[in-house]
């Protein structure tokens, strides 16, 4: 129930963090945070404003300039400025926790001193706003031990007053290492979260995208009904490679053409569909030209075998046509210039 | 740590990390509280209920800590939350307060940083606000505020404050979690073969690592028969089609015996952990009978050769010999008439 709440919570921020659609997941996270700590901090302003117009007149001016000023950092949220959001963050944490010095605010202070760390933990995207949220967290802190310990001779404040505040600080400086350590935990999950999603889309032996990789990027491209052409390639006679070579020449063969294959194509996704066939998508001009070009250079390559290696591919333009038969089409275009003696290319229209 | 995480299994990665975690906070927390109860002995005079209380705490600890190694994960966070949150309800009664916040904050993290189901996270964060803002809205035993507008400031900003930390807290857990739900699937994604829905070369090179070498462990290595002349003529759907029938075939004859993993086009890699040599044999002759009897819905035979390898501390120390000469008895396999196997 409560994390339903959350979730719609969170969509009401697309709002203001409509600016950062385009960045990556890890400043949309952070976008998305800094909104909800913000719409939340005016939400706590507006409510102290209300009440200070039953409590005391004096202080309505206070709130209403704070209630302002918060709408205006909101405001800059929304234009795309998050670094700077993020540093007034970080300078507002710290006059909060010097307003909440003095002993009669203790309880604010400690909390303050918890949230605003977490807070911190949650929206930085400069370590130094991390570095400087916590010295001066748990400097504020130390300080604040001294004085009230020295207080404590003087009577001005009583034993159990100083006993709990011990325990406070105590806790703030654990609670520091723990945030500090969590934060770690995230960019490592994170990490390995990269490395492992590089390494079930990669062809272990050519670093090409493998078979599901461009399964899953065929399918995009058919759900988003994008223009495309999609060409197989297959090298020819390679099995006569394999067995006459070994198998570890066959695998070198394969590496260098996959490699003359992405130099080729550039920025265009290039796939190790099977054993020695290969898949390129294309979005651009100029597609089968591009092929006959890499057709010819395959054929003048030096593989390091008697015969000049030679390949043939079937090639489609695809747009709205289902997966099965983008596949099928495509096969019957490579079975087509396979047939007509290889180092061919055939297009299926 | 990997020691004290020996009943986790590390395919379920996300149940391995929050115990890993919940090993970590564990102990912070109990270092933590070690470090607090000096500060009672030091600043206040002796008092026996806080020692007591000390030591009811260490065997919970102990008892969490055996729960996590015994691989209950799920009843440790509870008991852990449940520990933390009678302590927060006692804190209740001291005369300032302080610590009663400092304390719920340090439960709310560490539960929400360890929690293995999403009841738990959400139950601490219900019962924990509302403790919270009953707090709060106590009146003020100590005259601490000095003005009623700070009174009332101080309640809105624990009754907003609470939730903050709360929102913040949940998005870091649900980003975590996230990023090892998808580790799992990507670590599953590549061990697997998409065609045939079985290991792949990965699979295979990581189950070379954790095989044992003190025993005697059998490789074998499959190719189809003339696979390339199969494909021209009938098609790569119905080349496809004959190795993932080729892949259930030998992957339910083996059982839990041996595993099957897909090494290239149509090269397949079997090992058989800690077999007789006599064995090796029988699975192969057995392989090939199996395969030859099997109708897999072209107008000619499917046959397959094998070349075979007895792994044995003092045959073949080195994997990479021993996969070389299962390799080349393979090749021998194939320029002797094919549809046999070789042991080399």
């Amino acid at each position: 129930m409560g994390i339903g709440v959350m979730e719609d919570f969170m969509h009401m921020l697309d709002f203001f963090t409509q600016s950062y659609k385009n960045e990556n997941q890890y400043i949309r996270a952070k976008a998305e945070l800094t909104a909800a700590m913000l719409v939340m901090i005016l939400l706590s302003v507006i409510l102290e404003l209300f009440a200070s117009f039953f409590v005391s007149k004096d202080a309505v001016l206070m709130g209403a300039i704070a209630v302002v000023a918060f709408s205006c950092v909101l405001l800059m949220l929304k234009k795309g400025k998050i670094i700077l959001t993020g540093n007034l963050f970080v300078i507002a944490g710290f006059f909060k926790l010097i307003e909440f010095l003095p002993m009669n605010y203790s309880h604010q202070f400690y909390l303050q001193c918890f949230l605003g760390m977490m807070v911190c933990v949650a929206i930085y995207i400069k370590p130094y706003q991390l570095i400087a949220t916590f010295s001066y967290t748990l400097l504020l802190n130390v300080y604040r031990w001294f004085y009230f310990n020295n207080a404590a001779e003087t009577v001005v404040v009583s034993k159990d007053y100083v006993y709990e505040m011990s325990q406070a600080c105590l806790a703030v400086f654990v609670f520091a290492f723990a945030t500090f350590f969590y934060d770690r935990v995230i960019k490592n999950e994170i990490r390995i979260n990269k490395k492992t999603k590089k390494l079930a889309e990669t062809d272990q032996l050519t670093q090409l995208g493998n078979r599901q990789y461009f399964d899953q990027v065929l399918q995009h491209e058919i759900n988003e009904m994008n223009t495309y052409e999609l060409a197989l390639l297959d090298i020819d006679f390679f099995k006569k490679v394999n067995d006459n070579y070994g198998h570890h020449k066959g695998d070198e063969v394969l590496v260098k053409f996959s490699k003359l294959l992405q130099n080729h194509f550039e920025e265009t996704c290039c796939f190790r569909w099977g054993g020695e066939e290969f898949a390129v998508i294309f979005k651009g001009d100029m597609f089968v030209e591009k092929l006959h070009q890499f057709k010819d250079l395959i054929e003048s390559t030096d593989f390091g075998l008697d015969n000049p290696l030679t390949v043939s591919i079937g090639c489609l333009q695809a747009e709205g046509i289902s997966y099965d038969n983008v596949l099928k089409n495509t096969d019957e275009a490579l079975y087509r210039a396979k047939k007509s003696g290889r180092n061919h290319i055939e297009c299926y229209y | 740590m990997e020691r004290l995480l020996v009943s986790y299994n590390k395919d379920n990665l996300y149940k391995y990390k929050k115990a890993e975690y919940a090993m970590r906070f564990l102990l912070l927390v109990i270092g933590y509280s070690t470090l607090s109860f000096l500060i009672s002995i030091v600043m206040s005079d002796f008092k026996s209920i806080e020692v007591v209380s000390y030591i009811i705490w260490l065997i919970t600890a102990s008892l969490i800590f055996y729960l996590i190694y015994k691989g209950r994960l799920e009843t440790s966070i509870n008991i852990f939350f449940l520990a933390g949150f009678i302590k927060s309800i006692i804190l209740i009664l001291l005369p300032i307060g302080l610590y009663f916040y400092v304390h719920i904050f340090l439960t709310v993290f560490v539960i929400s940083v360890v929690k293995y189901r999403e009841y738990q996270i959400v139950s601490v964060y219900i019962l924990t606000y509302f403790t919270a803002v009953i707090k709060a809205l106590l009146p003020d035993q100590g005259n601490i505020y000095n003005t009623t507008l700070r009174l009332v400031s101080y309640r809105i900003s624990v009754i907003i404050g609470v939730l903050m930390f709360f929102v913040v807290l949940y998005y870091l857990s649900r980003i975590v979690d996230r990023a090892i739900r998808k580790i799992e699937s990507y670590d599953l994604l590549s061990k697997t073969d998409v065609l045939t829905g079985g290991n792949n070369r990965l699979a295979f090179n990581n189950d070379v690592d954790e095989l044992n070498r003190d025993v005697g462990n059998g490789l074998l290595i499959l190719d189809l028969d003339h696979f390339k002349s199969l494909n021209d003529e009938y098609g790569h759907l119905a080349g496809d089609k004959v190795l993932r029938l080729f892949a259930e075939l030998v992957k339910e004859y083996l059982n839990d015996n041996g595993m099957l993993y897909r090494i290239g086009g149509e090269e397949f890699a079997v090992l058989l952990p800690d077999l007789d040599k006599e064995e090796l044999d029988t699975y192969c002759s057995e392989i090939i009978g199996l395969v030859n009897s099997h109708d897999f819905g072209l107008s000619h035979q499917v046959t397959t050769s094998i070349g075979a390898v007895y792994m044995h501390s003092d045959t073949c120390p080195d994997f990479d010999e021993c996969y070389k000469s299962s390799d080349e008895a393979l090749y021998t396999a194939k320029t002797t008439g094919r549809n046999k196997y070789v042991l080399a």
